[in-house]
C-alpha cells in the first residue's frame, strides 16, 4: 500500500494555509498504473500533479474540492 | 551556456493564442522528456480570453464562450490555477519552464525565480514594481506585480511530472504593456456575468506599463512591447538569446 501524499514542504503554509484537490483523474476503486497522474492539486494559482507510486487499486481519501495542507494524505494505491 | 541558464525564445510574430499555447506545450513536453532543462518563451497574440479549467465548470461556460467568440474573443482553457484574464496585442506573455529539484517551498521558489527578473526588467524600463496581491484586480494572487499600487502582471503555475519522476514547472506571467486596461477588465467581467459567476473586477486596480510611464513623464515610445520583451529576455539572464525579427541585436 502506498500513500498519495501532498509533499510535506511543497508550499509555505504560513502564507497560504490550504489548497484543494482540484481533480481526480480516476474513480475510487479503479486500477491505476505506476506513474499515472491520478490527481491534481490547486494551491492558490498553482496546479500540481500527484502520480501513483505503484500500480494497484486507487482509494480516494480526500474528494474533489476537499481541502489539503502540506503532508495531507489524499488517498492510497493498494498494490495489485 | 551554463547548465542552469535558461534558453530564451522570443516569438517575434504576433500569432493566435491557441497556436502559442501549443508552442508552449511543445516546449513543456521537451522539458518533461529531458530534452531541455530550462526554457523561456515570450509571446504576444491578438485578443483572447484565457480561462482556468475551473471556469469551464461554471453554469453557462459554453454560452459565455460562444458569446465572446462571436465578439472576436476566442476563449482558451488553461490548466494552471487562477481565474480568467484577457490578453491581446498590448500584452506580453512570459512562460518559464524548468525542472525543479525537490526543495522546501518549491512553489514560492519558482514564482520568485520569474517575478524577480520581471521586476528587474520593469526597472530597466524606468518603473519600480512591487510583488503582492492587488485587491480588486483580475485573477489576483500573491505574486501579482504592481506599479503604483495597480496590477500590471499576474503569475500562475502548472507542475507536472517528468519522465524521470522529477517535477517540471511552467511559471507563466501575463504583463499589460500598452493594452486598454478597461477593455481587458470589461471582457473578463462580461465573461463571468454570462457564465453565471459573481466574480467582478475593477479596472482601477490595474494599469499598463504605458500608463505608468506616461504618468512618470517618460512616455512609452514606439514599440514598447518590443522593448519590454527585450528587457525581460535580458533579465532572464540567458547567455544565449536566440531571437528573430525586431529583437535581433542591432
Amino acid at each position: 500500500m502506498a500513500e498519495l501524499r501532498v509533499p510535506d514542504d511543497l508550499w509555505d503554509a504560513s502564507k497560504t494555509p490550504e489548497g484543494i484537490v482540484a481533480n481526480w483523474f480516476y474513480r475510487d476503486g479503479t486500477t491505476v498504473t505506476a506513474g499515472a497522474t491520478v490527481a491534481e492539486l490547486m494551491v492558490e494559482k498553482s496546479t500540481f500533479e500527484i502520480a501513483a507510486p505503484n500500480a494497484g487499486t486507487l482509494h480516494v481519501a480526500v474528494p474533489k474540492d476537499g481541502v489539503v495542507r502540506p503532508g495531507t494524505v489524499i488517498g492510497r494505491v493498494d498494490a495489485a | 551556456m551554463p547548465p542552469d541558464a535558461a534558453r530564451v525564445v522570443v516569438a517575434s510574430e504576433i500569432a493566435p493564442a491557441a497556436e502559442m499555447f501549443a508552442r508552449q506545450e511543445a516546449l513543456t513536453e521537451a522539458v518533461i522528456r529531458g530534452e531541455e532543462r530550462h526554457v523561456c518563451l515570450l509571446w504576444r497574440s491578438p485578443d483572447a480570453l484565457i480561462a482556468c479549467f475551473r471556469d469551464a465548470a461554471l453554469t453557462d461556460f459554453s454560452g459565455a464562450r460562444a458569446a465572446l467568440e462571436r465578439d472576436g474573443w476566442p476563449v482558451l482553457v488553461r490548466r494552471s490555477g487562477g481565474e480568467a484574464f484577457a490578453i491581446g496585442r498590448g500584452t506580453v506573455q512570459v512562460v518559464s519552464i524548468a525542472c525543479e529539484p525537490r526543495r522546501p517551498h518549491a512553489i514560492e521558489a519558482a514564482y520568485e525565480a520569474l517575478a524577480r527578473p520581471l521586476v528587474r526588467a520593469l526597472r530597466a524600463l524606468g518603473l519600480e514594481a512591487q510583488v503582492g496581491e492587488v485587491p480588486g484586480a483580475v485573477c489576483g494572487g500573491r505574486y501579482d506585480i504592481a506599479v503604483g499600487g495597480r496590477k500590471v502582471a499576474g503569475l500562475a503555475q502548472r507542475w507536472r511530472r517528468t519522465a524521470k519522476g522529477d517535477m517540471c514547472v511552467a511559471t507563466v506571467a501575463s504583463l499589460i504593456v500598452d493594452a486598454d486596461v478597461a477593455r481587458l477588465v470589461a471582457v473578463v467581467n462580461r465573461f463571468y456575468a454570462l457564465a453565471g459567476s459573481p466574480n467582478r473586477y475593477r479596472a482601477g486596480a490595474m494599469t499598463s506599463l504605458a500608463e505608468q510611464l506616461s504618468a512618470a513623464g517618460q512616455g512609452g515610445g514606439t514599440d514598447l512591447a518590443v522593448r519590454t520583451m527585450r528587457e525581460i529576455a535580458s533579465a532572464l539572464g540567458a547567455n544565449e538569446t536566440p531571437v528573430t525579427g525586431p529583437l535581433a541585436a542591432a
